[in-house]
């Protein structure tokens, strides 16, 4: 029974997603029910019993059997509701499937690296095949804070601790694109932390796994609606709001693309594009300016150093930012990504 | 200190003077500084939620970019820190005990005043300091772990952590005291006659709740001491790298935290317990049964922390049983409500002020509570933990809960308070704006949260937009409801008509002093010779 | 030790106007005390429970920390504790009978014990100082690592020893000083047949942080 309530759950991605709707519907169900049994009588007794002049109240505070009911019978739902709860917790959480792929995550302020079995490293994205059990081995790295994993499709949730390994794993049936959320407070970069989990169907896979370009597949629920606003595909995908939609932005060149790559790497979570204060410094009039460096030398920002930046970021702190701590992206944005990148920074005269 | 006032005199204009009032050991006047503190600290952890609900009325729209109203993540996150520790700490725990509990529960057990006066006052202004300390810590540049205070973040990356921390240390002792004050009270200043089935359900709960201040809030105490002093010198027992347990703070966290709800709600349920029968003119239903659930709701808040930890990297045993256990709760918190509602069978209702917030409170409490089922569920945890699905349950338990009922007590004991009484049609206005302003506010949060937008966050992905934009909507209409029950409340403090002793025909042994009560509370030492809900054959 | 107080005394006491009389009074203040009793064990507790998992989890690591601290010194502050209980005793039970000259002199005996457990614990703390094995990185001070270098997490250990018997000492110290204002009031005539509430209270207090050390002594310094 494979129900889509997109309007009021996120689409199920996995099996056990679709397991996790059955039992809320169930709770869904119960609730309304017990509402019911509440508010009904609630209702009619304002209704029937309301202040009449020479009505006499009947003192009743005692019936047994009813006490007994109302007692015996909750008790008997929630024991079935913690059983039905026990049951799919324990195939999403303790049923480890055999011949999962497993994936490194390392989480820090803000982002996440995804380091995969052959040695490729991802940053912000976990591509993974369709149809395949997938184990994330997890942790957050060590003098960081508590970060959370949590893909809204896949139903799947589970912190991140410096200093301990813990564990998700799903198997997803829908090639496309989740969002993946940051959902344990930490700081500044909090809700700038979100990533996508990529499932590519398994001939994609293959190739992407030999270094090939491969299409991005759809988002399937939240997350595709920002980048399409942005892309300009106004048409059919209205922001749901009680209010007109924001304006597009349209992607014709390399200095958009670099914007937007500069928003979906993560990049505006600590610069500022507008000169305002933020943990970093502002990339607005950076380039081709004079910065001091955090060891006493200058240097002129040009496209090294912006690429410099970059990739190692700690070899060209500024002064000021001794401590900040700007994760590196080392070899995981394209030539052309960076190239884009360093387009935008230059516009932001 | 005088024990008998002159006749005609009032415990608020007898002893006179601003000192009397500052050196006063008189429960009433105790009662009446923490109401007005507890108010005042509302009204700021009101405007902190007022300006997070504009921010959030907009997604990001330019990613990174300045906020609505809010210069960046850093300044919302000191928002949301502020409006969590305010409301928490110095307005929902000591809301009902003490702001009505200490005015009340002397009057209603036919005492003079409660066991240690001089504790009473200490409390305050234990309590006091550490709201300033608290609201100080604003001005030095803010803190921003939120109300949790989650380590390694509070040790490592917070800044003025340490002063906050020891704000919430100070006003974890003016709870220990409180009912440490309320125990001894209730056990040996009873008037004669008020044998122990005869206490108001208002009693039974301040007992089961001043319980749980006495066992729970020494573990938060130090579990924050621990952070702060873990801060100040470097070392302590929640840093991983040094062999600690970050986690461990967690589980000390929510040993008292988790009961600290419950300190939160019992005294509501206590409210409601006195005010639906004075309102139907008949019994409460199953008192026995009432006053045993309570206690059971009290006894089993100590074993269940664990459900907030389901997903934080704890086992799955321990997850078992936290669940399983928490499950329990439901059941007494279920007979108290099919009780209220069988108090109101062959009834004969009254629809006042008091009336129809406990109205209100029932509607929104039960919602709370059966989400709370939900979330108890612990496969159901995995996906909503941390996401405004849980934001909107605590509200719907603490505001819908907590707030509604002392709302419900406040227009109760006002004329006791205060010997006025206030607009009634003005009353019922501002609870109609409160209840549909409040559902508008968080009704839309369930559905944000299990779609899958995580709590705690300045921007959201834009598919949330509608829920946030109608959640605002909702939250002004909470703030005008609330505004307007202040502008009311402050006129019939006033120019309020003169209210007798018994304005609501009440059984409880405090509607037998005057409104207000004179110093020494009863001018005949008074003596019980009914049960507090013996409405019989009432013809209104 | 628990009767009511009865008779008459040097100074007149006039119990507060809210309870029946004097006895009723010194009832509900016990009530208090008990539940603040409680309220302090729990307070300790966390302190107990850390101690207990992080002993589980590093044990080899812990008995080797353990074996640092001088159980001799631990045991004479044991004793020393026993008895100050018991002269407190004394010295409730000296009021009881009217006697003032029993009440002050108790008093002294337990300030003086209160004083040696302090002076024996000062010795065992600067010993651990000398040692390098002050585990908090403040007044200067660093932590040994080469004493410990093969066992990390006794360092753990004695930061739960420095902030157990710490705040333990913080609460024999808090004694002391109730001690001292209970000799004044005594001095004075205040405490008699009809009146000791507050040597009651702060015997009981007294017994408290003397049951902590109790179970402090054997889990720090015995089990490991």
């Amino acid at each position: 029974m494979k129900f889509d309530f997109s309007s009021v759950l996120p689409p199920a991605a996995t099996e056990l997603a679709h397991s996790w709707d059955h039992l809320y519907w169930f709770l869904f169900i119960v609730c309304v029910v017990f509402f019911a049994v509440v508010m009904v009588p609630l209702a009619i007794f304002i209704f029937k019993y309301r202040k009449k002049p020479g009505r006499k109240t009947d003192p009743i505070a005692h019936n047994t059997p009813l006490e007994i009911v109302w007692t015996a019978i909750p008790t008997v739902i929630v024991m079935i509701i913690f059983a039905w709860g026990w049951l799919v917790w324990r195939d999403m959480v303790d049923r480890v499937p055999e011949n999962a792929m497993e994936v490194h995550v390392v989480a820090e302020s803000w982002a996440w690296t995804f380091q995969y079995s052959d040695g490729r490293i991802e940053k912000n994205r976990l591509v993974v095949p369709v149809d395949t059990p997938v184990k994330l081995k997890m942790t957050s790295k060590m003098g960081d804070v508590l970060h959370s994993f949590y893909v809204p499709n896949f139903r799947v949730k589970k912190d991140l601790v410096p200093g301990l390994y813990t564990q998700v794993f799903f198997t997803s049936t829908k090639v496309g694109r989740n969002i993946f959320f940051c959902t344990e407070y930490c700081g500044l970069g909090h809700s700038a932390m979100w990533g996508e989990v990529v499932v590519l169907s398994k001939p994609d896979y293959q190739m992407w796994q030999y270094g090939k370009d491969v299409p991005l597949p759809e988002w399937i629920g939240v997350g595709g609606l920002a980048e399409r606003m942005k892309a300009g595909e106004a048409s059919g995908l209205k922001e749901k709001s009680l209010f007109a939609s924001v304006s597009a932005e349209s992607a014709e060149n390399m200095k958009d693309r670099g914007k937007i790559l500069f928003r979906k790497m993560g990049c505006v979570a600590c610069h500022s594009n507008d000169g305002s204060t933020s943990i970093g410094p502002s990339m607005k009039n950076l380039y081709g300016s004079e910065r001091l460096l955090a060891g006493g030398e200058s240097q002129i920002a040009d496209d090294n150093y912006i690429r410099q930046s970059i990739e190692n970021p700690q070899s060209k702190l500024s002064k000021g930012y001794e401590d900040k701590l700007m994760p590196p992206y080392p070899g995981h944005l394209s030539e052309l990504e960076l190239n884009a990148l360093v387009a935008y920074i230059k516009s932001l005269q | 200190m005088e024990h008998s006032s002159p006749a005609g005199t009032t415990y608020l204009n007898y002893p006179k003077g601003l000192w009397s009032w500052v050196v006063t050991l008189d429960h009433k006047r105790i009662g009446i500084m923490y109401l007005f503190s507890v108010l005042f600290f509302f009204f700021v952890g009101g405007v902190a939620a007022i300006l997070m609900r504009m921010e959030l009325f907009k997604p990001e729209l330019v990613y990174g970019s300045p906020g609505q109203i809010f210069k960046d993540a850093g300044a919302y996150n000191r928002a949301l820190t502020y409006h969590g520790v305010i409301m928490v700490f110095l307005v929902i725990i000591p809301m009902i005990p003490a702001a009505i509990g200490n005015f009340v529960l002397p009057l209603q057990l036919g005492a003079k005043d409660v066991a240690f006066p001089r504790m009473n006052l200490a409390s305050y202004y234990l309590y006091l300091t550490g709201a300033v300390l608290a609201v100080l810590t604003m001005f030095l540049g803010g803190v921003d772990t939120g109300w949790t205070f989650y380590t390694p973040y509070s040790v490592d990356r917070a800044t003025n952590a340490t002063l906050m921390l020891t704000a919430a240390f100070i006003i974890g002792f003016s709870s220990i005291f409180t009912g440490l004050n309320f125990i001894a009270t209730i056990h040996k200043l009873r008037a004669p006659g008020q044998s122990w089935d005869r206490l108001p359900l208002f009693v039974w709960s301040i007992y089961a709740t001043s319980i749980i201040q006495v066992l729970a809030t020494p573990v938060l105490g130090l579990t924050l001491g621990l952070v702060a002093f873990e801060r100040i010198v470097g070392v302590g027992i929640f840093n991983p790298a040094m062999g600690g347990d970050p986690i461990l703070f967690q589980h000390f966290f929510w040993f008292y935290s988790h009961p600290a709800v419950y300190i939160m709600i019992l005294p509501a349920m206590g409210v409601i317990n006195d005010v639906i029968p004075v309102f139907s003119r008949k019994p409460i239903f199953g008192y026995k049964a009432m006053a045993a659930a309570i206690f059971g709701i009290a006894l089993v808040s100590f074993v269940v922390w664990g459900h907030h930890m389901f997903v934080s990297g704890q086992t799955s045993l321990a997850g078992f049983i936290f669940s399983l256990i928490t499950m329990f709760v439901a059941i007494p918190t279920g007979v108290k409500v099919f009780s209220w509602v069988a108090t109101l069978y062959k009834g004969s209702i009254h629809f006042d002020a008091p009336m129809l917030y406990a109205f209100g409170f029932l509607f929104v409490f039960v919602i709370g509570g059966l989400t709370g089922v939900v979330l108890a569920t612990m496969a159901l945890d995995i996906h909503l933990h941390d996401t405004y699905y849980v934001v909107a349950h605590f509200h719907y338990v603490m505001v819908g809960g907590t707030l509604f009922a002392f709302m419900a007590g406040l227009h109760y004991w006002f004329p006791k308070m205060f010997g006025k009484l206030y607009n009634e049609a003005a009353a019922k206005l501002s609870c109609f704006l409160i209840f549909i302003g409040f559902n508008l506010t968080f009704m839309p949060q369930f559905i944000a949260g299990q779609l899958g937008m995580p709590r705690r966050y300045f921007n959201y992905k834009p598919e949330f937009t509608i829920y946030n934009e109608i959640s605002t909507i909702g939250s002004f209409c909470v703030g005008l409801g609330f505004f307007m029950a202040l502008c009311y409340l402050v006129y019939a403090l006033f120019y309020g008509k003169k209210a007798n002793s018994n304005p609501w025909r009440s059984l409880t042994l405090e509607w037998e002093a005057a409104s207000p009560p004179p110093l020494e509370n009863f001018r005949t030492d008074p003596v019980v010779t009914h049960g507090p809900y013996d409405y019989v054959g009432e013809k209104v | 030790m628990s009767s009511k107080p009865t008779g008459t005394s040097g100074v007149e006491h006039h119990h507060a106007h809210h309870f029946r009389s004097a006895g009723h009074e010194f009832d509900t203040a016990k009530l208090g005390m008990w539940v603040f009793m409680v309220q302090e064990i729990l307070f300790f507790s966390a302190l107990f429970v850390a101690f207990f998992i992080f002993r589980q989890k590093y044990y080899v690591d812990f008995h080797e920390a353990s074996l640092e601290l001088d159980w001799i010194m631990g045991a004479v502050n044991t004793v020393i504790l026993i008895v100050s209980s018991f002269t407190v005793a004394r010295a409730i039970s000296s009021a009881q009978k009217g006697n003032t000259e029993g009440i002050l002199e108790n008093l002294i005996y337990t300030l003086l014990c209160s004083g040696g457990f302090l002076v024996v614990k000062s010795i065992e703390y600067s010993s651990k100082v000398h040692h390098g094995l002050f585990p908090f990185e403040i007044f200067g001070l660093k932590w040994n690592v080469e004493a410990f270098a093969e066992h990390p997490q006794a360092r753990l250990f004695f930061i739960l020893y420095f902030l157990m018997t710490g705040l333990h000492a913080l609460h024999v110290v808090v004694g002391a000083g109730l001690f001292v204002w209970l000799y004044r009031r005594a001095k004075r005539g205040e405490f008699g047949p009809a009146y000791y509430t507050p040597l009651e209270m702060t015997g009981l207090y007294w017994h408290f942080v003397d049951l902590v050390w109790i179970y402090l002594f054997p889990l720090l310094y015995l089990v490991g």
